[in-house]
């Protein structure tokens, strides 16, 4: 086989493969990703007291979280697309794992870091949106 | 070598129906076609040569009362495209070798 078929086959192979694990999404998905991985971010941080509103912060930030997974998640699945295989899969569980963090940092947090909590949802929102307005439908 | 070429994956059509079922567990007839952007007839006889080779799983059931068909890469199938992939990686590399 020759080097430039080897490289047209390698790139085909990876396109097919990106459009099986990044769904199309909705025009609104990016969006209102950035904005929930933001709350998800700003209320798990916020460390409001007593305890048991922390605890209710946190709660809330782990909901928003969830919510912009599903949104990703639900567009693959109606598309008729299930299960995730190969790097992407590994992409996520890292998020997974990195979100898992995050939840024990916040767990441990005073009201002094809320700021930082802050300014990282914002940071992390604004690359939720870039990374998802490629997937948007055409 | 590390990879071996399959001739399985020869056809552009057959590496795409592949390539996109090694991304899920499994994917709608439907969803192949369009991603692929490959007719019915077209999709369908690539999924029966994968399946004969014991590379692809067909599985047809009902969505309610709609008739659909699954597609699935078996483990066979991802050993053998991982296969072809890195050999034609190899090929790639190899000729950017002796290029630079």
């Amino acid at each position: 086989m020759q080097p430039e078929d080897a490289r047209r086959a390698l790139d085909q192979a990876h396109q097919s493969y990106n459009s099986s694990v990044e769904p199309r999404l909705p025009r609104w998905a990016p969006v209102t990703c950035a904005v929930l991985v933001t709350a998800a971010l700003s209320v798990g941080g916020y460390s409001p007291s007593p305890g048991w509103l922390k605890a209710l912060a946190i709660a809330a930030g782990v909901a928003f979280a969830l919510t912009a997974a599903y949104v990703v998640f639900r567009s693959r699945t109606r598309d008729g697309i299930s299960g995730l295989r190969g790097p992407a899969h590994q992409r996520w569980s890292n998020l997974v794992t990195a979100s898992l963090a995050v939840l024990v940092c916040a767990l441990a947090s005073s009201p002094d870091l809320r700021w930082i909590y802050m300014g990282v949802g914002a940071f992390a929102g604004i690359y939720t949106w870039w990374t998802l307005r490629k997937q948007v439908r055409a | 070598m590390t990879g071996k070429l399959d001739d399985a994956f020869r056809t552009t059509s057959r590496l795409q129906v592949a390539a996109f079922l090694s991304g899920c567990d499994e994917a709608e007839f439907k969803a192949v076609q369009r991603h692929c952007d490959l007719s019915p007839s077209n999709l369908s006889k690539q999924a029966a040569a994968l399946e004969e080779l014991g590379y692809a799983a067909v599985r047809k059931g009902y969505v309610g009362k709609t008739p659909r068909t699954w597609l699935a890469l078996t483990e066979d199938g991802r050993r053998a495209l991982a296969d072809h992939l890195a050999a034609l990686q190899e090929i790639a590399a190899n000729a950017a070798r002796h290029a630079g």
